[in-house]
């Protein structure tokens, strides 16, 4: 959905960081369930810039292990970051405009390029040494061991 | 227009995906020089083999269903969305040589390249003086 408000003006970029700025993050999902249910009144978003809140973010955990899903299509290993400060992970990158110069013109622009960032707080504190991160198909997925700590532990009942 | 974008069409139930996901239109990007159409697609999570580009009456359909990432077993922390099912047409013209439609995914972005036929691309014709 197209924001009524002019949130993108670039003055106001740090008011769409979730990092400086909660109500981001709460715009943002209020942004999304608009248009699950409205459809976006089927108007076809115009080319905004790339922001933190355009990166589908998805977490999921068991007792050993965090597992983080972003979808990034069409960025370089190369150009994401990954940071783990404490229990915050942090993914940031550049998404760079694949057009060549015998594409042509423009003639219709939906998708978005330039930085984005975005930190997310972990449900426990991790393993730091035990982070691994994956790219594939326009995804990238980092897995989180959690620390030793932390993990449940079954604990046996013993019949009298 | 050469390429008209199908605005909100819904896919139907296959066999393959006779499960109702959350359709999501990928964000697209077009270009166009005299002899071509190119449209790039944002689909990240779709694999190639999950991806079916179908062309039929001059409609072409994108359909590319994301797999969840083999989840943990237990209980999920956050979830934002069922990544769904990417779902996208086109209405292509005469303009278009669709036998010569080309396709290829990288990185979660489709390209595909429309070639126009010989008839519509222009051509300079060169006057003989003799």
């Amino acid at each position: 959905m197209t924001s009524l408000i002019p949130w993108r003006r670039s003055s106001e970029r740090a008011l769409r960081d979730p990092a400086t700025f909660p109500l981001a993050q709460l715009r943002w999902d209020f942004d999304r369930v608009f248009d699950r249910f409205f459809g976006g009144f089927g108007i076809d978003e115009p080319g905004l810039d790339f922001s933190s809140a355009d990166v589908r973010m998805d977490v999921t955990e068991d007792d050993e292990r965090i597992l983080v899903r972003a979808e990034v299509p069409g960025i370089e290993a190369k150009d994401l970051d990954i940071t783990l400060t404490g229990d915050v992970l942090t993914l940031s990158g550049e998404k760079r405009d694949e057009r060549s110069a015998q594409d042509g013109d423009r003639t219709w622009s939906e998708r978005r390029f330039g930085s984005f960032r975005r930190s997310i707080p972990l449900s426990c504190a991790v393993d730091p040494d035990s982070v691994t991160a994956e790219y594939a198909n326009g995804v990238l997925t980092v897995a989180l061991v959690k620390a030793e700590g932390v993990r449940p532990r079954r604990i046996e009942v013993k019949g009298a | 227009m050469i390429v008209e974008r199908i605005r909100a069409p819904r896919p139907a139930a296959s066999a393959e995906e006779p499960r109702l996901r959350i359709v999501r239109t990928p964000a697209v990007d077009m270009f166009e020089t005299p002899q071509a159409v190119t449209i790039l697609a944002d689909m990240p999570g779709v694999a190639a083999e999950r991806l079916a580009i179908d062309l039929r009456e001059g409609v072409l359909t994108l359909r590319g269903e994301v797999d969840s990432p083999a989840a943990p077993s237990g209980s999920e922390a956050r979830r934002e969305d069922d990544p769904g099912t990417f779902y996208r047409q086109f209405r292509l013209s005469e303009a278009i040589d669709q036998e010569r439609i080309e396709a290829r995914l990288a990185a979660g972005v489709l390209r595909l390249e429309l070639p126009k036929t010989k008839t519509a691309t222009p051509r300079k014709i060169a006057v003989s003086t003799r």
